[in-house]
């Protein structure tokens, strides 16, 4: 099991499931997003600053703080 | 009349989609208990009269974030008996995830694929007749761009207002509905979008990738070397068009609208007859306040008009991804860049510009941080009082202000981020649009939305405010209200004798610059003789329209010496008087300006913050920075010429008081979000 943290830019990923301790309003948010498990997304770039990265999943582009979203688990 | 409700997700297109249907006809509204603005608009066509209510941007109707539960809600009163539901035709998927929501509630609505040019132009095929069937809700394709899209849209309600019943709601699986609570979500949003795949699956046509030309854009503004200067030069120019461009109308209105409702109010009823306190309480009172609020007007209007291109542009979510590392040091996203930035010019812009922060308490935090920017109003204070005492050294003392400024809103950001908000950083999700062309209309509808709002808002606690200290002053009591608070002025080095600084203080609570106004009369012998002139209107209003061609002019000269150090020429005589009045002391005049530079926020600011974060946080930010501005500068001015131990114990004592207290109460209280 992956977590996002690890994953460099043109990595591509598979959600698995959501760690149990993750914030409820977090994870809503980003179900409703699109990162349902079983997804699959792609690492595009991080930010000049090293964080946060974009991701690309179901033809858009999303970003995200890696340690925040060290509670998605994913397999590559 | 019918009501229709308008939902989407961010970045579907649909405020030029409104504007369209509704021709910029656009009301401020109240959603309960929140200050997000509701937009309302009017459709007045030939085959349909109804009221739009635009919904904030979603992206589900989750009880967790404050604009979900606002549109739920309102979906859910009964009010709205009609749904426009906007998509991005270029980011259908995700976009039909808040459509099997609204699906789920069994509203009567519309599924409007915005943007279809641009599904057009990147060969994304959607075969609409079957698209609409598999979905099982009516459809229409259109672009914002194209006028014919009103009579599309307005046409098929029309005719789905008489021919279709109310639909049944979607069912979900009754195992989901009864899942283990930990499952739940997970499953839930797992159908959906299995709902969704199959839709897409059996109608549209995947194209070429929708970011090829976004992504060209990036690899030089986001690259690794060039990201970071080229952020730069863009908010240079926000605030730099921001500031200059309103500089030019800002003595038009000043002068019109004084012209009308203070000179003008004055005589019309002065020639009737009416007794002098009604005349002062119109006049000096409402007409003054109704002048002040007036001079906000061309930088509100600038600042959100620009804010509105970079946003529609999508370089807006590119700048916040960009900062947010470096303004999360700070406890605030990436985008808590802005109104920082624009504070330098004005706060009360950049205060109303904290709105666009998603999180309750990102706006608090930077509605205190923002008044420690030194704005353009304490410049020309910064500027005479060092030519007066610092004429060698001008630049460096005026650089200092600055950098204090900026240094204690930070601190103040890191003292709330380490008590307060102890830790918890509002999490940061957000969408990376593609680029777009900046849509001029668009923002233009969209900054007079901003405009009225804060008329309409802010007008009500700014006018009062306003009106109750202009009749004071010109009822001629300041000097003495100067006279009596003089005493507490007198640790940071102004003596008794010098009661024209703490009326310059007083004054400066209208708008610091007028402490420069107060000072100059008082200082200068010709204070007694204020000329009473002829008034007319017609040559006032004339003044008005001449200033906005001489300021344009002067835009010339700023252009070539941007932060206005011109060889001042005044008067050698106000300097002289200065320096007598401040006993020749260049550290109580430096107290003075630290004075300056923190305490209160002028009084248009403060108005524009209460209606952001509540009267409650904005007193409390009123005296965090007036305590701070009084402790620092007594400590300042004891340290280098008064050498009284027991003043700088006492500062030294007040100033961890004060924030302790602030911060008690701030965990007490819940008010912070």
């Amino acid at each position: 099991m992956n977590r996002i943290i690890s994953l460099n830019p043109g990595d591509k990923a598979v959600v698995e499931r959501y760690a149990q301790g993750i914030d409820r309003a977090y994870k809503l948010k980003l179900l409703a997003l699109g990162l349902t498990p079983g997804t699959e997304f792609t690492l595009i770039k991080t930010s000049p600053f090293g964080d946060p990265i974009e991701i690309e999943l179901r033809g858009y582009r999303l970003s995200l703080r890696r340690h925040e979203a060290e509670g998605v688990l994913c397999s590559q | 009349m019918l009501t229709i409700a308008v939902a989407g997700n961010p970045n579907c297109g649909k405020s030029a989609l409104f504007n369209l249907l509704a021709e910029g006809r656009q009301k401020v509204g109240n959603w309960p208990g929140v200050t997000v603005d509701k937009k309302i608009g009017m459709i007045r066509h030939k085959n349909l009269d109804a009221k739009l209510v635009d919904l904030p941007g979603i992206y589900a109707l989750d009880a967790w974030s404050e604009d979900e539960r606002i549109s739920r809600d309102y979906l859910l009163s009964g009010e709205p008996e009609f749904l426009l539901n906007i998509i991005d035709s270029t980011n259908i998927e995700r976009n039909l995830y808040l459509t099997t929501i609204l699906q789920e509630m069994g509203v009567k609505m519309l599924v409007v694929l915005n943007m279809i040019d641009l599904a057009e132009k990147n060969l994304i095929g959607i075969n609409l007749e079957q698209f609409e069937k598999e979905l099982g809700s009516p459809v229409v394709a259109v672009s914002a761009l194209r006028a014919e899209s009103k009579s599309i849209i307005i046409n098929k309600i029309a005719e789905l207002l008489k021919t279709e019943n109310k639909p049944q709601p979607v069912p979900v699986p009754s195992e989901i509905e009864n899942a283990n609570e930990e499952v739940k979500d997970e499953l839930l949003a797992e159908w959906r979008y299995k709902r969704i795949e199959n839709i897409m699956a059996k109608s549209v046509k995947k194209g070429i990738p929708t970011y090829a030309e976004s992504d060209k854009i990036d690899k030089i503004v986001m690259n690794k070397f060039l990201g970071i200067p080229l952020f730069l030069l863009v908010m240079y120019l926000l605030f730099w068009l921001t500031i200059h461009i309103s500089g030019v109308f800002i003595d038009f209105f000043d002068i019109a609208f004084g012209a009308i409702f203070v000179d003008g109010v004055r005589h019309v009823l002065t020639s009737i007859n009416t007794p002098e306190v009604i005349v002062s309480i119109l006049a000096d009172g409402v007409g003054a306040g109704i002048q002040t609020l007036s001079t906000f007007l061309p930088i509100t209007f600038s600042l959100f008009f620009f804010i509105g291109l970079l946003e529609s542009s999508g370089y807006m979510a590119r700048a916040a991804f960009v900062m947010d590392k470096v303004m999360r040091t700070m406890g605030l996203p990436g985008k808590a860049f802005i109104p920082m930035l624009i504070g330098f010019g004005c706060s009360v812009p950049a205060i109303m510009a904290t709105r666009n922060l998603e999180n309750k308490r990102d706006r608090i935090l930077s509605v205190f941080m923002v008044p420690f920017m030194s704005c353009g109003a304490r410049l020309p204070v910064y500027i005479l009082f060092t030519a007066a005492f610092f004429p060698n050294n001008a630049q460096n003392v005026i650089f200092a202000l600055y950098m204090i400024g900026i240094v204690l809103a930070v601190a103040t950001g890191l003292l709330l981020k380490g008590t307060v908000y102890k830790g918890s950083l509002a999490p940061f999700i957000m969408e990376l649009p593609q680029y777009h062309t900046p849509q001029i209309k668009g923002a233009a509808i969209n900054a007079m939305f901003r405009l009225k709002a804060f008329i309409k808002k802010s007008g009500r606690i700014l006018i009062p405010i306003i009106a109750i200290l202009g009749m004071l002053n010109s009822a001629g009591v300041l000097p003495a209200v100067g006279k009596s608070i003089v005493p507490v002025f007198t640790p940071i080095g102004i003596s008794e004798e010098n009661w024209q600084a703490s009326v310059g203080l007083f004054s400066g609570l209208f708008a610091k610059e007028s402490i420069i106004g107060t000072m100059n009369s008082l200082y200068s012998q010709d204070a007694e003789k204020e000329q009473k002139e002829e008034f007319s209107l017609v040559e006032k209003l004339g003044e008005a329209f001449v200033s906005i061609a001489e300021n344009a002019k002067a835009l010339g000269t700023k252009i070539k010496n941007p932060l206005g150090f011109e060889s001042s020429k005044e008067d050698a005589y106000l300097f002289d008087n200065m320096r007598k009045a401040f006993n020749n002391s260049s550290a109580a005049a430096f107290a003075f300006l630290l004075f300056v530079l923190l305490y209160v926020p002028c009084l248009s600011a403060v108005a524009v913050a209460a209606r952001e974060v509540g009267l409650v946080l904005v007193i409390l930010q009123s005296l965090y920075s007036t305590v701070l501005g009084w402790c620092l500068a007594v400590i300042f001015y004891q340290f280098v010429e008064g050498h009284s131990a027991i003043r700088i114990v006492e500062a030294a004592l007040i100033l961890p008081a004060m924030v302790f207290g602030i911060v008690f109460y701030a965990r007490k209280s819940g008010r912070f979000g």
